[in-house]
């Protein structure tokens, strides 16, 4: 009972569900929520205590304005010295309290990140993460970009890279932070234990757009990952429609080509979000905006209006070709 | 006068001088390609000396920019520029370290080379890259050959480190024989 | 007779199973599994160096130059059939055998290199129709050409950047502390791109027993980043500073025992040397020198017996020929420097004599 009024009381900041750090719907994330309410429990106790000590002696001390100081301070009340005792016997039971569940934390976090059993890349770039699943057929990894789908209930490991500056990467429903440093490589275990749709978020300053790098991340159970897997693996559809299909001339041979890459298409830049499902995603540009048809035009017409700064230039494209480039894009599911 | 009085003009006077204080301008959207893409690039070749045609008023925009800078040398490692012209020193393509320029070392000289193409190798860029990556992208060649100013050049490298970045190495002397620009 | 050196077997003219002698090569489109999805498309390993062609057994010979790009994180994989040796019916072109030699090939080590046929003594006195190979990975391999099976494959240069080959498995042995990281540099790695020997083919002597290697001791420095693909620009993902390896010279000739599997005499040149081989029977053996010098050495000693300064440096391959004279010499006649032929007069007959120990078999 007490445990929930205090998470009600956190809960008030006002975040929502879908990226609170008090959520525990990973297994790191639940070991930081009891964690942190042992830790606030002893401190709370410990707190009180002091107050309590400080409120009293700060009383009596009114009462009693003229007090001579007895020199010997060892035998002058028959309470000081037990209460003394006590109190750092108080300390060390609070301290050893503390010491000892994180400890059991840490070993509880090691344990559950102990034996991956789904490998992921992740790279973070200005302002965008390049998600790339390591299969043990190297035919059969997916590349995706700004979402991550995980199965529940099964470890996974993540690999941490940065093409350019320090990012961090935070799923705070699942797990803690952690960098991802240029030139270096760091990891992150993620255990998630209840399905839901979640949003990470790039946890260090990394330019103008670090607020707009987001990340989308669905939890679900191990059909439908293993379907949506399956999906990714797909190269993107043939063009059908006319429109779709002046679209698609146009990403491929144009200045789309230069950056994205569209598999089973002749697009085939690295430097930016794989697009070849790029319809399926929830949101675009990392969580900028939702994703809907009015968005695509919006982002399309002008990325620079909606995430000023960021490396998709501004074209200026003619009506037509944006029709067909929306039409197009919105087939890649 | 008064402390009062003199702690407040101080006081303006910084502000001032701080509003005042935009490093550079820095254009996020660029000019978009209107209907007209060809309108920006003329021949701006010629013989002789003197006769040169005004340069393009996008110059002073880009020229010496650092965000400008700091994106076309991202972009010259993404478009693989660094393949053919390494990084500056050359190899399939030519050196763009030096003083010879063939087709022009203006800026937008350089411009209308990546935006057409040239012969023996280097690929035509129009409708491939912005106007304004184009532009970026000369900004950073233009400050291969150590003359740009120093608040403006990269302070870091992207790549394996042979020789001190740019903003600690002394500029060289132009020498007007080795030099073809005009 | 059009062959893609990767890709689903049908694309590979095979209706037959390869029948591979290594475990690393069996399997079905392993052209294809073995890259990531849709990366064998762009993934490189042309055919532009030697073939060689046995008319016994009609298999003609070739190796498979490296993987695209430079950058290995972007292809995981074995990336077959890039960098490796494929034996080919020369009538269907159906592959008969291919052994790779540089699975997941993280330096640019290509195997396109030379192929030379010779008749191996094996170990029970019998011959064995076997393949010698100085490859770019810095390994001489002996090959049984008849089914690929390696007999020895020893260091011909200095390596660092693998351990050595499991003759169990014939597998390269990569060094891990050696592997290029994106966003990081790794520093000395040898042997450097062009490898421990570049295309410039060796020269083998019947009468030595010699096989003479004109090749490389550069390292590098290798940065690998993310490679974007653009049709039509460089798809490589990697910044590459290359130097001397030990001993500071560039170059070094090497004449190397096959059967001994040991080196016999080696000559330090300044410059790498990218000049072929050529070997005579009057114990007399040819390079040249980036520098312009041609030089003939003694066969069996190494000991510099002529040089003659060109004008350029020298990279097209020397070649002998019996003049009309009927003189009982042959002159020597080379191409030199990078482009048409400067000079082509022969060298005077007088400049070069066999030594009168040599029996003379023009």
């Amino acid at each position: 009972m007490r445990r929930e009024g205090l998470l009600a009381l956190l809960c008030l900041s006002g975040c929502s569900g879908a990226q609170t750090a008090f959520g525990g719907q990973g297994a790191e994330d639940a070991n930081f929520i009891q964690l942190f309410t042992v830790f606030m429990i002893v401190c709370t106790v410990m707190y009180l205590l002091v107050s309590a000590a400080l409120i009293v002696a700060v009383w009596r001390r009114r009462r009693t304005a003229m007090v001579v100081e007895d020199c010997n301070h060892q035998a002058t009340s028959g309470v000081v010295r037990p209460a003394l005792i006590g109190w750092t016997a108080l300390i060390a039971i609070g301290l050893t309290a503390l010491t000892l569940v994180g400890f059991f934390t840490d070993r509880s976090n090691a344990r559950n990140g102990s034996h991956p059993q789904l490998k992921l890349t992740v790279t973070a770039n200005q302002w965008w993460w390049d998600v790339e699943y390591d299969w043990a057929d190297v035919s059969k990894s997916v590349r995706t970009a700004n979402e991550i789908h995980l199965p529940v209930g099964i470890p996974v490991e993540v690999t941490l890279k940065s093409n350019d500056v320090i990012h961090s990467f935070w799923i705070p429903n699942l797990a803690g932070k952690q960098d991802l440093i240029p030139g270096r490589r760091t990891d992150a275990q993620l255990l998630p234990r209840k399905t839901g749709l979640y949003r990470g978020q790039c946890a260090e300053f990394c330019g103008t757009q670090h607020a707009q790098m987001a990340l989308d991340v669905t939890v679900e159970s191990k059909a439908d990952f293993e379907k949506w897997y399956g999906a990714q693996l797909q190269t993107a559809p043939v063009p059908k429609t006319p429109l779709q299909l002046a679209g698609y001339r146009y990403i491929t041979t144009r200045e789309c080509a230069s950056c994205h890459n569209i598999s089973g298409t002749s697009a085939g830049g690295q430097v930016a979000p794989d697009l070849t499902h790029f319809a399926s995603r929830r949101s675009i540009a990392a969580g900028t905006l939702p994703m809907n048809t009015g968005n695509i035009y919006g982002w399309v017409a002008d990325p620079q209006s909606q995430k000023p700064g960021n490396h998709m230039p501004t074209i200026g494209l003619k009506a037509d070709d944006l029709h067909g480039i929306v039409a197009y894009l919105e087939t890649l599911k | 006068m008064s402390l009062r009085f003199r702690n407040s003009t101080a006081l303006l006077a910084l502000a001032a001088a701080l509003w005042g204080c935009n490093r550079e301008e820095r254009q996020t959207r660029g000019k978009p390609l209107g209907e007209t893409a060809t309108a920006a690039m003329p021949d701006t070749v010629y013989p002789g000396t003197g006769n040169a045609p005004a340069p393009d008023p996008r110059a002073a925009q880009y020229e010496g920019n650092a965000s400008a800078i700091a994106q076309g040398q991202m972009l010259y490692n993404q478009m693989n520029c660094v393949g053919c012209h390494f990084h500056g020193g050359g190899g399939m393509g030519v050196a763009l370290m030096d003083g010879k320029w063939r087709y022009g070392g203006r800026i937008d000289q350089i411009v209308a080379s990546i935006d057409q193409g040239r012969p023996n190798g280097m690929p035509a860029w129009r409708h491939r890259l912005t106007e304004q990556q184009m532009w970026q992208l000369a900004a950073y060649v233009r400050t291969l050959s150590g003359q740009e100013r120093k608040d403006a050049v990269s302070a870091r490298a992207d790549e394996v480190s042979n020789t001190p970045p740019q903003t600690q190495t002394k500029r060289e002397p132009l020498m007007p024989a080795d030099s073809d620009e005009q | 007779m059009e062959s893609l050196q990767h890709g689903p077997r049908q694309r590979r003219a095979d209706r037959s199973r390869i029948p591979p002698p290594y475990p690393q090569d069996q399997g079905t489109d392993l052209g294809v599994k073995s890259w990531g999805p849709e990366q064998w498309k762009i993934g490189g390993g042309t055919v532009w160096g030697w073939l060689s062609y046995d008319p016994v057994l009609k298999l003609v010979y070739y190796g498979t130059s490296n993987p695209g790009p430079w950058n290995a994180e972007q292809r995981p994989g074995d990336n077959k059939w890039t960098a490796g040796v494929f034996a080919r019916d020369v009538s269907t072109g159906q592959a008969r055998w291919y052994y790779h030699s540089t699975p997941h090939d993280l330096f640019d080590h290509d195997d396109i290199n030379e192929t030379i046929l010779v008749d191996w003594p094996g170990p029970n006195g019998q011959r064995i129709p076997a393949m010698l190979r100085p490859s770019r990975n810095g390994y001489f391999y002996v090959q049984d050409r008849r089914n690929g099976r390696i007999l020895s494959a020893d260091a011909y240069s200095f390596i660092n950047a693998y351990k050595g080959v499991d003759l169990k498995t014939g597998r390269l042995i990569p060094a891990p502390e050696k592997e290029p990281k994106e966003g990081r540099v790794v520093r000395n790695i040898c042997p450097g791109p062009p490898g421990a020997k570049d295309w410039n083919p060796s020269a083998f002597s019947p009468v030595t027993g010699l096989i003479y290697i004109p090749h490389l001791n550069i390292c590098m420095d290798m940065g690998a980043k993310n490679a974007n693909y653009i049709p039509g620009t460089p798809f490589v993902g990697a910044d590459v500073k290359m130097y001397a390896g030990p001993g500071g010279n560039r170059g070094v000739f090497t004449a190397w025992d096959p059967v001994a599997r040991r080196k016999v005499f080696e000559i330090k040149e300044d410059l790498p040397l990218w000049s072929p081989a050529l070997a005579t029977a009057g114990g007399l053996v040819f390079y040249g020198t980036m520098d312009g010098w041609f030089k003939a050495i003694d066969a069996r000693s190494g000991k510099l017996l002529w040089q003659f300064k060109t004008g350029s440096g020298i990279i097209g391959q020397p070649i002998s020929y019996r003049a009309p004279t009927g003189d009982s010499t042959s002159p020597c006649r080379r191409a030199s420097a990078a482009g048409p032929e400067r000079s082509s007069r022969p060298i005077s007959t007088n400049a070069i004599r066999p030594p009168r120990s040599a029996s003379s078999t023009q």
